[in-house]
């Protein structure tokens, strides 16, 4: 089974970053790179080749889900998992985020003691969804 | 990105009081706002005051409860939900918005005292 190994970040929250940065490599053991923008992620992305992206939602000028539209173009990375981080948890919501692509959502704000479990069970879920749907 | 030479919880303890300390900040802020929604009885202003603390307090809303200041966060989202609303009606603040927003004044307030305390 692929292992989950490199992370990119974006959120225009500094204290967000330094936090989920902190949780997913000191507690994951994760390799992460953080951006505060969706163009700087655009930027990034493909230097960093990450094997899971996490992207807050509401970030000013590109938000996450132009982000994710915008990764979804580039070869290198339009299959790369997504991960949506984001303080606007009505169910309607989670189901429009999960309806673009991505494969869960972190509720902000998060624990960031459980962070890494979190992400590492959404990454495991993909993984088995991406086995089955091979396998039919 | 983490300083591996500090363990987990004393940078996390950094973190926090780095965030404590962007609290006295980010209160001028909102209390900047929130003056400003006070002088504006018409409400002929009141939207772009409403749409920056909608914006405020959503980041206020993740950063805080993720650094253990639930009562914060709470407090938080709840203007950030009111202003949410105020946007989608085309609405001006009443008095009990602004009600709201001095709660929230006052609990940044606590929070930037335990920064001192520390």
């Amino acid at each position: 089974m692929r292992a989950l190994k490199r992370i990119l970040h974006v959120d225009d929250e500094a204290d967000i970053r330094a936090v989920t940065a902190l949780a997913l490599e000191a507690l994951g053991g994760y390799c992460i790179e953080s951006c505060d923008s969706g163009r700087q992620a655009l930027a990034q992305v493909e230097g960093f080749s990450p094997d899971l992206i996490i992207l807050d939602v509401m970030m000013p000028g590109m938000d996450g889900p132009a982000t994710l539209l915008a990764l979804r173009q580039l070869n290198a990375v339009a299959e790369v998992p997504v991960i949506f981080m984001t303080a606007k948890v009505q169910t309607q919501e989670i189901a429009e985020y999960l309806a673009l692509g991505a494969c869960g959502v972190v509720t902000k704000p998060f624990d960031p003691q459980t962070l890494s479990a979190e992400v590492a069970s959404m990454w495991q879920k993909t993984l088995f969804a991406t086995a089955g749907s091979g396998n039919e | 990105m983490s300083d591996p030479s500090k363990s987990y919880q004393d940078q996390l303890r950094l973190l926090r009081l780095a965030f404590l300390e962007s609290c006295v900040s980010r209160g001028q802020l909102i209390e900047a706002v929130y003056k400003q929604l006070q002088q504006d009885p018409d409400g002929s202003a009141s939207v772009a005051l409403v749409q920056n603390l909608c914006h405020e307090t959503h980041k206020l809303t993740g950063a805080a409860g993720s650094f253990g200041f639930q009562p914060l966060s709470d407090m938080a989202r709840q203007v950030e939900q009111r202003c949410t609303i105020l946007l989608t009606r085309h609405a001006a603040p009443e008095a009990s918005d602004l009600t709201l927003v001095d709660k929230l004044l006052q609990q940044i307030r606590e929070v930037v005292h335990i920064a001192g305390d520390q």
